[in-house]
């Protein structure tokens, strides 16, 4: 995970909005790809991630320049995509009636596009299969290479808890995998 | 069959030191794999899963995001700027009500009997007028009574001191007004 130049967060803190845009620019991919994991699908991870921007921006009084900037903005975004899973559930909607997740063009191919869809709507049957504080966990692990004291801040959980929910999470998705795809995994004769 | 604990075992991280499995474990896990067909797929299906983690890369945003950001933090920042004129206004609103509620207090007697209070104005109004008057016709009189006992040379007289007296008050008060010269 990049770093960033000290000196543009203090520039920040004084009030300059030029610098705070240059956090945007740099953070931008890292932000949007937890919220996109975390929630499922383009759209959401795109407001996900511009809230995510504004409440750091708005928040930027607060931070302890001694943290890791990384830590603390992937932390804001992974809460709040917490509490907008939450409040999904509490609208009971059910996975189905959700939309197919559509991604942004990256310029390729028609059937690189398919392979790629697949492989992302793989990962979001798995990832939509765990708690989000399990999914926050696996997506800062997997994805952002967070050790596991820097999931402990972000998250603000135990190492134990980590470590259980990281644990719960592999063998929750080894499951899934295992329901969903097992088709191969029968012709490999590995299937009781 | 007793899954338990190399079901567990199957999910440790390797690369976390405190979840390494010793030789010996590492061969009773393999021992209960060969002999058991629910975990060694299950151990297939994860090692599939950290293949998907590990290739699937991270997601890049469509175009253009900062420019959205930044024109959405411009939106907010007018809005935040139009709720505190609100404020301001709402408070002045409040303020002139607590002032107009104050002022109704105070003037309620009057407010309740407006008659009485006009006609004691009026009243009023009239006496001070009538004194004004009376002193000005004494003080017309004295003047006229005056100016025939008082010799020319002594208004002259009197009216050059007056002027020089002018002169002075005039100087003084430039004197003292006028900035201190202040060297740099």
């Amino acid at each position: 995970m990049q770093e960033l130049n000290p000196e543009w967060l203090l520039q920040v803190k004084a009030g300059d909005i030029g610098a705070f845009t240059q956090i945007v620019e740099t953070f931008q991919k890292p932000v949007y790809s937890l919220c996109y994991r975390m929630l499922g699908n383009a759209q959401d991870a795109e407001d996900a991630a511009q809230e995510t921007f504004m409440r750091a921006y708005k928040s930027m009084h607060r931070f302890d320049l001694k943290r890791p900037f990384s830590t603390w903005l992937l932390s804001i975004a992974a809460h709040y995509c917490i509490d907008q899973i939450r409040k999904a559930r509490m609208k009971l909607i059910s996975i189905e009636e959700l939309s197919i997740p559509e991604l942004p063009d990256r310029e390729l191919g028609v059937e690189m596009k398919l392979s790629h869809k697949e492989e992302q709507e793989k990962i979001r049957i798995l990832l939509e299969a765990l708690s989000p504080t399990d999914r926050a966990c696996v997506v800062m692990y997997y994805w952002h290479e967070f050790s596991y004291d820097e999931i402990c801040d972000a998250l603000s959980l135990s190492q134990s808890a980590v470590k259980s929910r990281l644990h719960r999470a592999r063998r929750e998705m080894a499951r899934q995998w295992k329901n969903n795809y097992s088709e191969s995994l029968l012709m490999e004769g590995m299937v009781s | 069959m007793n899954h338990q604990p190399y079901e567990e075992w199957l999910f440790f991280d390797p690369d976390n030191p405190k979840e390494q499995l010793s030789k010996e474990e590492v061969v009773e896990l393999q021992e209960h794999i060969e002999g058991c067909p629910s975990c060694r797929s299950l151990m297939h299906a994860w090692n599939e899963v950290k293949v998907e983690l590990e290739l699937t890369p991270q997601i890049s945003p469509e175009k253009g995001f900062t420019d959205r950001w930044a024109k959405r933090l411009e939106i907010i920042n007018h809005q935040v700027r139009r709720k505190e004129a609100l404020r301001v206004f709402l408070l002045l609103l409040l303020g002139v009500g607590v002032m107009m509620g104050m002022l109704i207090v105070l003037l309620w007697p009057s407010v309740s009997s407006p008659n009485d209070v006009f006609w004691s104005a009026y009243g009023r109004f009239i006496n001070i007028y009538s004194m004004l008057y009376v002193v000005l016709t004494s003080l017309t009189t004295i003047f006229n009574a005056s100016i025939k006992f008082v010799p020319m040379s002594l208004w002259i007289i009197l009216m050059g001191i007056i002027f020089e007296l002018g002169v002075i008050w005039i100087v003084s008060y430039r004197a003292l007004t006028l900035p201190r010269r202040i060297n740099p």
